[in-house]
Parts: structure tokens; sequence; C-alpha cells
């Protein structure tokens, strides 16, 4: 079970944002999460090793119940559905990229529009 | 219609292999836990807010339901390693047995044969005759204990001893086959369902599972759990159980292992996350009025834990959620097994789980953390609604519900509580103050005077709006009388309240009846006296005093009100008060000063 | 009849709250401004934030804090992130309370004491405004709105003056000298 909850990371190094300005950073977040899309698709991989690997000797050594039969046809089935799983996080993947690259067109065309910005330095750290 | 499974076959059983099967479910249930987790905790966090555009909100959804799809891989693969140990643990049982009569026919020199017979040889000599009993075969009759009958002859003492042992042997044999058989069955119900959605039905279906397992595995697990313990005792428990182990716990009795004090925060709110969302489920196919009202509570707490954090949020974790009573939700800002200062707010009447505590009384939780947290970043504030407080249901005229009885429960809940904050907080001499409001004032005074030495772990009492404690002195309450802090607002209705002896020479009725006082007020000799005894306010209870803002009636426009800031022509919440308890939550309670300012 | 003040008190209390038994309480009992919403009212709120903010002269930089929601109510906070000196606290208080009293605000309540000093005040629309002065000098601002119209709140379109910490817990200690209000600090 993962420990930390609630802290996500942060989207900027802490002390290094810029100054309240948030747009510059939302096309990271879609790019991220594409990232992780397929880094789940990676995680998922070995499920159907390990599986295998863990009922090995099964039907030999405890072959005789019937629960084991059931066994087998349960074990299948989420085979079937973890890999489900993997194929949406690939084809999400490829959605979340799109949806980047449209922010990041949009955020380009706003930026460019801005005038003088106040900077944010000029005070000493 | 039971199968048959021969002994030969339960001697061979290899059980290790199932506890392997089951590891192996427990990596598939851990991945797809990690997979949930980092969707919600990683993944959705910066995309939540945006609102743009149908392409991005299609994905946004698409990833919210592969998450829940994980939570139910999660929960279903977790079952599925608990049923396989149990069916491993309820084997190995019965395979002890067969062996311990296998052994016993061998030290005897019988024969167990194929299909449960035992042979056993000549002995000994006849009473009629003098010639040697002969031996023969006893078949287990299929209830133990039954003498074989054949009265007129003098029985081969081996006899009895072999029957004994073939009921043990195919009894063993027997009860396994039961086991295989009832285990079969609920494996078939654990198959996954098609596709990648998780409806309403599927959480169902997954509770009604999990229950199914948790029946099943009842001896496996859930007697371990040491509810009868200290919560010094239970720590120690779960730091002795095995990483596997947690996980079977977490996964099986999560609503065990979540409400227990004494199990470390991080692990409680675990538990309690996946009971939120069982408890949502279940609730959901309720119609009765407690249900829905509980049910918009949980969900209104569901949505702020997986709300994004801002700059300078902390942490929610949940400590409690039940369906008990009136409801049951424990929230905590901020971590309170690494926090210095924990402060505990224990809400008053009327307070149950429902969509007005989820939104006020965590605000005024998170509030309370937040000022701490100026003055000690190492501070966290608890939103504690562990009893049952009374409910008057139509204002004060039925204040005579608010009797003794909920104080004095709820004051038991609390100590355990505080006792598990003490027993976890990693810091050596961590902090501890606990807020009475209202009513919850009198579960605090309750909590301090049911044991000698008071709330365990508690240094510092704040009384808010306090209709008496309980007791008449501040140095009762176990903190020693520097220790404990009133704060009532001279306009506070819940301090106006006549005490008992008031009410009881006014006689009948409300006391909304001007007359009462008059007659009231002769019997009640001093103004120190309020409902549930002395005014912690008045100065010979001989607490400390704070600041509170007085409002500026009691009347508004729209009626009597509950809480003295109601007129909206005044903030509602009030930052003095505020301020005083959280100076007295990150341990600077000397720091109170604050004068009228004119 | 002989009756003690104390009693008429009660009594008066009494034969209001029986007259004044009507509906129209909001959540808790309290009554809800009209024509006002949550968002309106953090809107309001980051008004006074800003205003307050931008009459310190020099200014000092802030970022946003945490804002807090209930059923009816929102606080909203900034976290000044200009390193106050000891030396000039008392400056900055009296600068602050200034302003304050100049835009008509009532003066509830202060907490003088020399390290962790705070002032409460009331707007004339009914908005509690804090400053509140916490561990290592570091000062605070909060809004509480009052009581109104239930609705969903936004976060704080204001630009902070100083970085925003996204994500994380804790807000630092001040970072930022101000070659004015960090005078004689460490």
């Amino acid at each position: 079970m993962t420990a930390m909850r609630g802290q996500g990371e942060p989207a900027v190094p802490p002390g290094r944002g810029d100054c309240g300005q948030r747009l510059k950073h939302s096309d990271g977040p879609w790019l991220r999460a594409a990232g992780g899309a397929e880094g789940l698709a990676a995680h998922l991989g070995p499920v159907r090793h390990e599986l295998a690997a863990a009922h090995e000797g099964l039907l030999a050594g405890a072959g005789r119940l019937t629960a084991l039969a059931e066994l087998a046809a349960v074990r299948e089935s989420w085979e079937r559905r973890i890999q489900a799983a993997q194929g949406e996080c690939g084809s999400l993947a490829a959605k979340l990229r799109a949806v980047a690259r449209t922010q990041g067109a949009t955020n380009e065309a706003v930026r460019s529009s801005f005038t003088a910005m106040t900077p944010c330095g000029g005070d000493e750290r | 219609m039971t199968p048959t499974l021969t002994w030969a076959q339960l001697r061979d059983l290899n059980c290790a292999e199932l506890e392997g099967a089951a590891d192996g479910w427990g990596k598939s249930s851990n991945r797809a836990d990690a997979a949930r987790d980092r969707i919600e905790q990683q993944l959705l966090t910066g995309l939540r807010d945006t609102q743009e555009g149908e392409a991005a909100q299609a994905a946004v959804a698409r990833l919210r339901q592969l998450g829940r799809n994980f939570q139910y891989v999660y929960t279903e693969c977790g079952l599925l390693r608990t049923t396989l140990n149990s069916l491993s643990h309820e084997m190995k049982t019965q395979q002890r047995v067969l062996r311990e009569a296998l052994d016993d026919a061998v030290a005897l020199k019988f024969t167990v044969h194929a299909d449960g017979s035992v042979t056993y040889p000549a002995a000994g000599e006849g009473l009629i005759d003098g010639a040697p009993l002969r031996g023969g075969t006893a078949s287990s009759t299929g209830s133990p204990g039954l003498v074989p009958p054949s009265g007129l002859v003098a029985p081969n003492p081996h006899a009895a001893k072999a029957q004994d042992i073939a009921d043990r042997v195919t009894g063993a044999a027997r009860a396994a086959a039961e086991i295989d058989w009832r285990y079969a069955g609920i494996l078939r119900r654990l198959k996954a369902e098609e596709g990648l959605k998780v409806p309403d039905s599927t959480w169902k279906d997954a509770a009604g599972d999990a229950a199914e397992v948790r029946d099943a595995a009842g001896a496996y697990l859930k007697d371990a759990i040491p509810r009868d313990a200290s919560p010094a005792e239970r720590r120690d428990w779960w730091a002795g159980l095995t990483q596997e182990q947690r996980e079977e716990y977490l996964a099986v009795y999560p609503d065990q292992i979540g409400n227990l004090d004494g199990i470390p925060a991080l692990v409680r709110d675990a538990a309690n996350r996946d009971n939120l969302r069982l408890l949502i489920g279940e609730l959901e196919g309720r119609d009765d009025e407690k249900s829905i009202t509980q049910l918009a509570g949980l969900r209104e707490i569901d949505r702020q834990l997986g709300a994004a954090v801002k700059p300078g949020e902390p942490p929610m974790f949940l400590l409690g959620v039940s369906d008990e009573g009136n409801g049951r939700a424990i929230v905590s800002y901020g971590n309170p097994d690494t926090a210095k200062n924990v402060s505990t707010y224990v809400p008053g009447l009327n307070t149950s789980l429902d969509e007005d505590f989820a939104k006020n009384d965590l605000k005024r939780a998170l509030d309370t953390a937040k000022g701490s947290r100026y003055h000690d970043p190492s501070s966290a504030a608890v939103a504690w609604l562990g009893y049952d407080a009374p409910q008057a249901v139509d204002g004060f005229s039925s204040l005579s519900v608010a009797g003794d009885g909920r104080a004095v429960e709820g004051g038991k809940r609390l100590s355990e509580f505080t006792a598990g904050l003490s027993a976890t907080n990693e810091n050596e001499d961590p902090h501890l103050t606990a807020i009475g409001h209202s009513y919850g004032s009198r579960t605090v005074g309750a909590a301090a005077t049911q044991q000698g030495g008071g709330i365990p772990g508690i240094d510092d009492i704040v009384l808010v709006g306090s209709p008496g404690v309980g007791v008449d002195h501040a140095e009762d309450l176990g903190v020693g009388k520097e220790h404990v802090f009133v704060g009532a607002a001279e306009n506070d209705v819940v301090t106006v309240l006549p005490s008992k002896q008031q009410a009881a020479a006014g006689a009948v009725g409300s006391w909304f009846g001007p007359l009462l006082y008059v007659a009231g007020d002769v019997a009640d000799q001093g103004d120190d006296d309020l409902w549930f005894g002395k005014d912690p306010a008045s100065e010979s209870f001989g607490a400390k005093r704070f600041r509170v803002d007085d409002g500026p009636g009691l009347v508004g426009d729209f009626g009597p009100s509950i809480a003295a800031h109601s007129q909206y022509f005044d903030p509602k919440r009030d930052a003095v008060s505020a301020h005083n308890i959280s100076l007295i939550s990150a341990g600077r309670s000397e720091k109170i000063n604050t004068q009228e300012y004119r | 009849m002989r009756c003690r003040a104390v009693t008429l008190t009660f009594g008066l209390v009494a034969v209001l709250l029986l007259a004044g038994c009507t509906s129209g309480l909001g959540p808790l009992g309290g009554s809800e401004r009209p024509n006002m919403n949550m968002q309106q009212a953090a809107q309001r709120a980051d008004d006074i934030l800003d205003d307050l903010l931008g009459k310190i002269h020099p200014e000092v930089k802030w970022t946003h804090d945490t804002t807090s929601v209930g059923s009816c109510d929102v606080t909203r906070r900034r976290a000044v992130m200009t390193i106050v000196s000891a030396e000039r606290r008392g400056n900055f208080l009296g600068v602050v309370d200034r302003s304050w009293r100049s835009n008509g605000y009532r003066m509830k309540s202060i907490n003088n004491d020399p390290d962790v000093p705070a002032i409460f005040a009331q707007t004339q629309d009914g908005f509690g405004v804090s400053l509140i002065v916490g561990g290592e000098g570091q000062v605070f601002f909060e809004v509480d709105t009052p009581c109104v119209e239930e609705s969903e709140v936004a976060e704080s379109t204001t630009r902070a003056t100083a970085p925003t910490y996204e994500g994380m817990e804790h807000i630092p200690r001040p970072n930022i000298r101000s070659p004015f209000w960090s005078a004689g600090a460490p």
C-alpha cells in the first residue's frame, strides 16, 4: 500500500514558482499524465507472468481439489480484465498527448498577447 | 452432493502451493493499488480543475474510470489472496487431524486402508475361552463415538481404538471435502466482470464478496485482531505483523483496522478510504432518511479527500468512518502521528454525520490546523465525531434529551481515541489538546473524570460555549487548572440555559416562558450553575478565561440563533476565539492576551 | 415583584425568543445574507486583501495561503513572504492599523504580545479581517466572510507577488528581504 497520501509532487520546485503565473505549466500536467499512463501499462506487464509463476505446481500438489478447477477460470477472467486495463492505459496515453498538444497551442497564443508583465525580480532572496 | 476426497489426497495436499498462489494474487492486488494511487495522486492532480474542452474532459473521465477499475481489481484480488490463504489454513487443520490419526495407527501397528477402514490385529486373551481375540477391521460409521454392536463377544481392546482412528481419518477427509466445496463456491463468485467499468452493482457485489470472504476467513484473520487490548498493545500487534499480513487485514477487514485506536494514522487513513467507498456503495442502496443523510455527509468527505491539494493545505487523514449510530467520522488535518501538536475537537448538540458536519465541522478543524501552523508548523487538528451527540430536534425545548448518558459513553470513546493518538505519535512528548464545543465539552468533562489521570495523553483542555462539564472545578479535569481554558461568548445561547434547578422550580413546559425565570431564579442561589453543573467561565470554576468575540445579540431578524455570530452582518467565524484556540493548540497558551480594542 | 436585574434580562430574552421563533435559519441556525453567494463573498474577501496589502508601503511580497470553505462561509488567507523584523513589527502593525481605521473598519480586538501580536477588525459590510503574527515573525492575513448563499468557490484570481507554493503542505517562513521591513533582521 502506498504510504503517502495527499502529498502530491509539487508542480514547481519549491521556492522557484513564477510569481503566481500558472498558465505556463498547464500543458505540463497533460504530458505528465500521458507519460504516467504509459508507465502504468508497463507496470501491469508482469502480472500475467507473476500469476503463472504463483500457480505453478498447484495442479500437481493440490490438483484434486474442485476449488482449483474454479480457480483456473477465475484467474483467466482477471488476467483478461487486467489486460483490458493495460490496453486502456495505452489508448489513454495517446488521447492525453493529443490534449497536451491542443493546450500548448492555446497557451502560446495567450502568452504572446501579454505585454508588460511585472517581473518578480528585484528582490533579494 | 458433497464431492469426495480420499484421505490420501488430503495427506498429499501441498498447502504451501495454495499459499504461493495466494501470494501471486497479493502481488496483482498491490500492482492494482499502486496504479490506482498513481492515477489519483499524480495523474489526476493538475488535470482536475481545468475546464478545457470536451476532449480533455473525456480523457479525465476515462482516467477516473480507470482509477475505479484498479480499485476494484485491488479489492477483488485481495479477496482472492485471503480466500486461498484461508483455504490453506482450514485444510492444514484437517491435515493435522489426519496425521495424528495416522501416527496413532502406525504406533499401534494398525493398517489404514485406502477407503478409510482400519484393520487391527489379534490381541490379548478372550474372557470366554482364553483364546486370543481375533483381529478385525473397523470402518467409520460416520458418527464417531458409536460403539460397534456385538454384545455377546468380549471385544478386542484394539477394536475401539481402531474405530476411533477410522472415524478420525474419515472425518478429516469428509471435512476437507466440505471445505473444498465451500471454497469452490467462494472462488466462483470472485470471477472478474467483463470490461473496465465498475458500476454500482459491481461495487455492491464486491461488498458481498468481501462479506463472504470475511465469514470464511473469520478464524484465520478476524479473531486475531486485538479488539479488547489497549491502543498501545494494538500498535505493537500491528508492528509485529508481516507486510503480507497487514495487506490482508487491510483488504479484508478495512473497517476493523481503520477504526481501531492504536493503529498508525497512515494505515487507518488507507483503510478508511476503502471503507468510505464501500460504505457509500452500501448506503446508495438504501432509501431511509438516516442513510440518505449519512450518504450526503460521506460523499462530501469523499469529495474533499479527492480534491487537489492547494498551497499551504494540510493533508487530510481519515481516522474513522462508519455508519454506527448517528454516524462516525474522524478527520485529521495534518498527520497526527508526526505532528508535535495535535488538537481534537469534540462537537456537540445536534452534530451527526451529515453534510453540515462534513462542511462546517471540518472547516473548523482545518481552520484550527492552519491557525496552529502559523505558530508551529508541526501541528494537526482533528474533527472527532466518534460518538452520538444528543439531537435536540426542535431547538432547545427538548434539552432534557441531552442528559449525561451520551457524554459518558462519548467520554469513553474519546479517551480511547486520545490514547491511540498518544500511542502512535512519533514524537517523544507530543502536546495534545482536547477542545469541547457545547455538549462536546460535557463529553470532554466525562472523559476527564472517568479514570485517574484525566484524559489519556491530553495536556490542555479548551471549552467553548460550554453548558457545564459535570465538575465544579477546573482542577478536577486532570490537567491542572492552569491548563483549562474557557471561552464563552456572553451571548452564546447555550450558556444562558437555566440550570436544572431553575428548570425544575419553573415546573413544566419549555423554558421560553418568562415567568419560569422568576420562579427559577429564586431556587438557584447563584448564577454559576448551568445545566451540567458549574459554569466553567465563572470565577469559582477556576479556569483560564480567553477572549471570544461578543456577538451583537441573540435575536436576529430571522429568529433565535444557536451561534452568536449568525447575524448576516458579521463574519460567521469568530477569528478572535479561533486565534486563542490556535495558540493553545500550538502549545503557546501563555501568549493569550487579547483585549477589547477601542 | 422582586426580580434581580439579571432575571429581567433573561426574561426579556425569553420573551423575544418566544416571539422570534420563526424560520429563515441558515445552517447551524445562522441567517444568510440575501443576494450574495460564497463565490461573491470570496471575491469581496480578495478585494479586501488586495486593498490592505496594496496600502502597505513599502510593499511586502505575499503568497496565497489556504482557503477554507463551509456550507455558507469562506475564509481566505495570505501569507507575507517579506521578512518583517522584530524592530519593524510595531511599525508594520501601525501601518495596517491606520489603514484599517481609515477604511472605517471596526477594530474589535488586539493581542499586543510583542512576539505574536494580532489585530482583529471587521469591515462595515460584515467581513472579518485579521492580521496574525505567527512563528518567526511571519505575518498572516485572514478574511472571514459572513454566512451567505451556498455556492462553489474558485481560487483567488489575484496574482501573488511572491512565488506560489502549489501542491505544498507548508508555506515556507519569509524568505524575501526588503530594505525597509527587514532592517535589523538576521
